[in-house]
């Protein structure tokens, strides 16, 4: 711990990489329910290990590698590593409301979305959200996932194809029906 | 190996944009997260931009990570676009302010905090009108009856390719199309993982709850993709019918590759 009268590097990498987390964390299947303590361990483990982070991979490339892990064991339903997020509950302030036009309209493209997200394959799947939604690098996610830069550039390059042709479509139908 | 464009386009960026703020954190999360974990590590906000910062990061919305991109309000438009471009543009001075992705590395101490960049909560406040969203949706694909395998010869008649249109007459709601979408999400996440019988759980709940769902064509190919992991009899085999009756299903590859297709 840096002391205790505030952390200004963890609330930076924090800030800046808490809305990518948590959009990882639910794609790698961790429930909804579940995905606020899931971040909060990602942040936690980040912090108790960030002395042993050599500045070879970027803090967002390990933050996603401990995602990873941390997925991992949610999906695996380790009972130990459960209980031991249930111990960590937040204050349980409740989130304003918001404006139910922004949220339908939100909820309506988010839809779209992830009916093209469902028809990629998995490798082309994460290649694209990790690049495309999360603003990775290519050789970010060549790391991450332990591929070839190559083989990043082409799932990318196919997932991004079939995302042209399909925002191409849905604007083409729109047209035609008024 | 070509170069790859920068831009993936206008509608395509403003529909990810969107999509990265539906799926971030909540409102408020996030300053309650930081909240939560100062408390765990006995820290003490207000230094550093501590949980203070934090709420002006939750104030600020869900935000994504990343830089404010200035485009001209005339260069969106349509329906589609106007969709996405409401859910992620703020107007400045008669601009658009569109939150695009970060290529920017966050990686270092005093990297622009989230809580600086214009941030889609603030359209709560913006005057400019919705988006007429009741009028997109997706056309269901299937009946609803048959099973993905017992429908393979009837496939071909029926398919369809789903694609927006108009449907005035049709009460729908946004909320419907966004649970359907997060329960077939689950399915193929299920599936992903090869929890089989949570994917087939979330398929026959998606069947009996959206029996005139306007993702068939989604569900349907997730409903071939499980028979084939179940290695049903005759799964392969609906499964060319399917993509025969559907040339263009965009699925076509992973269910090409998940049933054994040549």
């Amino acid at each position: 711990m840096r002391g205790v009268s505030g952390d200004p590097e963890f609330d930076a990498v924090y800030r800046a990489n808490v809305a990518i987390v948590w959009r990882y964390l639910r794609r790698a299947g961790v429930p909804e329910s579940m995905v606020e303590d899931a971040t909060q361990e990602v942040f936690l483990t980040y912090h108790r290990r960030r002395d042993d982070f050599r500045g070879a991979s970027s803090v967002r490339t390990w933050l996603l590698g401990i995602a990873r892990g941390v997925a991992s064991n949610v999906r695996r339903g380790r009972q130990r590593f459960l209980r031991r997020l249930a111990s960590r509950r937040a204050l349980p302030d409740p989130p304003p409301p918001e404006s139910p036009e922004q949220g339908a309209a939100r909820a309506q493209a988010c839809a779209l979305v992830e009916a093209f997200l469902i028809t990629l394959s998995e490798p082309q799947r994460e290649v694209f959200e990790l690049i495309e939604i999360e603003g990775l690098k290519q050789r970010e996610v060549a790391e991450l996932l332990e591929l070839s830069i190559n083989t990043v550039g082409s799932r990318l390059r196919a997932a991004r194809a079939a995302f042209a042709a399909y925002v191409g479509s849905l604007t083409k139908a729109e047209v035609a029906h008024g | 190996m070509a170069e790859l464009p920068e831009s993936l386009g206008t509608e395509a960026e403003a529909l990810l944009a969107a999509y990265r703020v539906h799926r971030g954190p909540p409102l408020g999360m996030e300053a309650r997260m930081l909240a939560s974990m100062h408390a765990q590590l006995g820290l003490v906000p207000g230094t550093g931009g501590g949980a203070s910062a934090g709420a002006k990061t939750a104030t600020s919305g869900t935000a994504t990570t990343g830089t404010a991109t200035t485009v001209g309000a005339g260069v969106v438009s349509g329906k589609l676009i106007a969709l996405a471009s409401t859910l992620a543009l703020t107007v400045a001075s008669g601009a658009g302010v569109l939150a695009s992705r970060s290529p920017s590395e966050a990686s270092a101490p005093g990297a622009v905090p989230i809580a600086e960049i214009e941030a889609p909560a603030s359209l709560l406040e913006q005057p400019s009108e919705p988006p007429d969203v009741k009028d997109l949706v997706l056309e269901p694909e299937l009946a609803d009856e048959e099973s993905p395998i017992e429908a393979e010869s009837g496939a071909a008649g029926r398919g369809r390719q789903a694609r927006l249109r108009r449907k005035p007459g049709r009460p729908r709601s946004s909320g419907g199309l966004a649970e359907e979408a997060k329960l077939l999400r689950s399915a193929d996440s299920a599936l992903r993982r090869g929890a089989l019988g949570e994917a087939q759980d979330l398929l026959e709940r998606h069947r009996s709850g959206f029996k005139a769902g306007e993702l068939g064509q989604q569900a349907r190919a997730l409903e071939l993709l499980l028979a084939c992991a179940q290695g049903q009899p005759g799964a392969s085999q609906a499964a060319v019918d399917h993509l025969e009756a559907q040339p263009s299903a965009r699925a076509r590859a992973r269910i090409e590759r998940e049933c054994g297709i040549d």
